[in-house]
This record gives structure tokens, sequence and C-alpha cells, in this order.
């Protein structure tokens, strides 16, 4: 698409994109990583959909699964 | 600076009391992780915990070059240590080079004690402090490079808007969790995953 992606460290990304693209490629990204992020986890997590965490009081708070996130 | 702060920068600066990080970076273009940028905390029940308000609290007490130095040696060590594959990025201070470095060939010592070849090693000048002296730096540049050290300047990328260009930031919500619980290596994974999704799409 002729745009230019930097890896700015970490989960964070910049993305350049030419005007006449941009909302095509923004949601093209979003439809994929929507699709691709269940995959990542394992099969209890997915089904639970996300994951439980213990913290230092021992309650237990819950993370949902990984969404991409466009500003 | 508080006098608390202050306090707290002397000890953190006398007992080495920082910890490193290391955030990997992905080659965009070719979706693989190739090196880590190594971060600095001040321990965490401190006022100085962010790296931010360290290095604001020793440029007001006159530190900033001596922690710097500090910062960089334990970032050495520590990723020698650790057998972290790939570049080792470090921020560099010009105003560091400039005062100190430029003589002494501190970095170089430290990389030779800590047995890493210096060509795994990437020398980032930052700007958080601007670059007033061009030609000092241009000399500085050329003094690591000489040691088979590589060097990134970041200029400004300038694009050009003849076609209009829309910028994007992309993150993660959740991540943090996600690396809690699976760990950093299935986190990096993730991170190749995205760099590729974005490649592909808009790249």
């Amino acid at each position: 698409m002729g745009g230019f992606i930097g890896h700015i460290g970490g989960d964070d990304f910049m993305m350049l994109l030419p005007l006449d693209h941009w909302e095509s490629v923004c949601g093209q990204i979003l439809r994929s990583f929507e699709v691709m992020a269940p995959g990542f986890y394992e099969d209890a997590d997915r089904l639970r959909g996300g994951i439980q965490i213990e913290n230092r009081q021992n309650s237990i708070t819950f993370s949902p699964l990984l969404a991409c996130r466009l500003r | 600076m508080t006098a608390q702060e202050a306090q707290w920068l002397k000890k953190i600066i006398a007992k080495e009391e920082l910890h490193v990080l290391f955030q990997p970076i992905v080659n965009a273009s070719q979706q693989a992780v190739y090196g880590y940028e190594a971060l600095i905390r001040g321990p965490r029940t401190s006022p100085l915990h962010s790296p931010l308000r360290l290095f604001e609290v020793a440029t007001q007490a006159g530190k900033l070059v001596e922690l710097d130095i500090l910062c960089r040696r334990l970032a050495i060590y520590r990723f020698a240590e650790l057998k972290q594959p790939g570049l080792l990025f470090l921020n560099v201070m010009p105003l560091t080079i400039v005062e100190r470095d430029f003589r002494e060939g501190l970095t170089l010592g430290f990389i030779r004690d800590s047995g890493l070849p210096p060509a795994r090693v990437v020398i980032e000048l930052t700007e958080h402090v601007p670059i007033h002296d061009y030609e000092l730096m241009r000399q500085a540049v050329d003094h690591y490079r000489t040691m088979g050290f590589q060097v990134a300047l970041y200029a400004k990328r300038r694009v050009s808007d003849e076609q209009g260009v829309a910028a994007a930031y992309v993150d993660l919500d959740n991540f943090k969790a996600f690396n809690d619980a699976y760990g950093y290596a299935r986190g990096d994974h993730i991170i190749i995953s995205l760099s590729r999704l974005l490649a592909s799409a808009g790249g």
C-alpha cells in the first residue's frame, strides 16, 4: 500500500498511510487481529474469553483477550 | 526536586539500585526480533521509579552524566549475563559522550569486560538533550564507529505531504496481562505477528 510501518517498541507501532487507503487498511488490521487473537491463548483461557489473574491481595481479576487499538 | 528525591538519587547511584528491562525491537520488514532496547527503572518503592523523573532529578542535581554512564554499564553487563541473542540498543545522551566517554572510552571498556562483541551493540543518540555542537557530535559518531559500534542517529523523519498521509498509532489492549500470564517469549511472538499483519496490510 506504500505506507510506512515503524516499531516504537513493545506493543507500540506507528503507521503512515496514504490518505486514499487509510480507512480500508485500518479496518483490515482490526478485523484480522480480532480473528487472530483467540489463537494466541490456551483452550481454557480462550473459552473463558480472557485470563484470570490472582493479585497480591489474593483476589482474582479478569483480563479480556488481546485487542488491537488504533488512534 | 524535593529533598526526599535528592536523597533517593544519591542512594540509587551509590548502591546501583537500578533495574534494567529489555524491550524487543522488531524489524518490520523481516518480522523478526533483531534486538533489544535497554530501558532503566528506579526502585519500585521510590519516587524515582519512572525514568523520566529519575533523569529530571539527576539533571537538577548535576548528576546526569554520572547516572547515564551507570545505566549504560548495568545494561551492558545485564544483557551479557542473560545471554540475550541479537543486538543491544543503548540510549546514550550526546552530553555524556562529549563530557566523558569521548575522552575515556568508557563504553568500550564495559563491553570488553562483559565479553559482548562491539558489533552487537548499537549506540542510539537520543534527543532528550538537544545537539548544539554538530561538529563535536560528528566526531563522537566517528569515534564510536571506529571502535566497531553501530551508531543510530535519530533524525525526525520528514514525510512528503504531496499526496497526504494519515498517521496511526497502534497498540494492544490487555498485552501486559498476556505477558504476565504466558511469559515474555509468547509476548514477543504476539509482537512479531502484529508487525507481520501491519506490514501486509499497510507496508
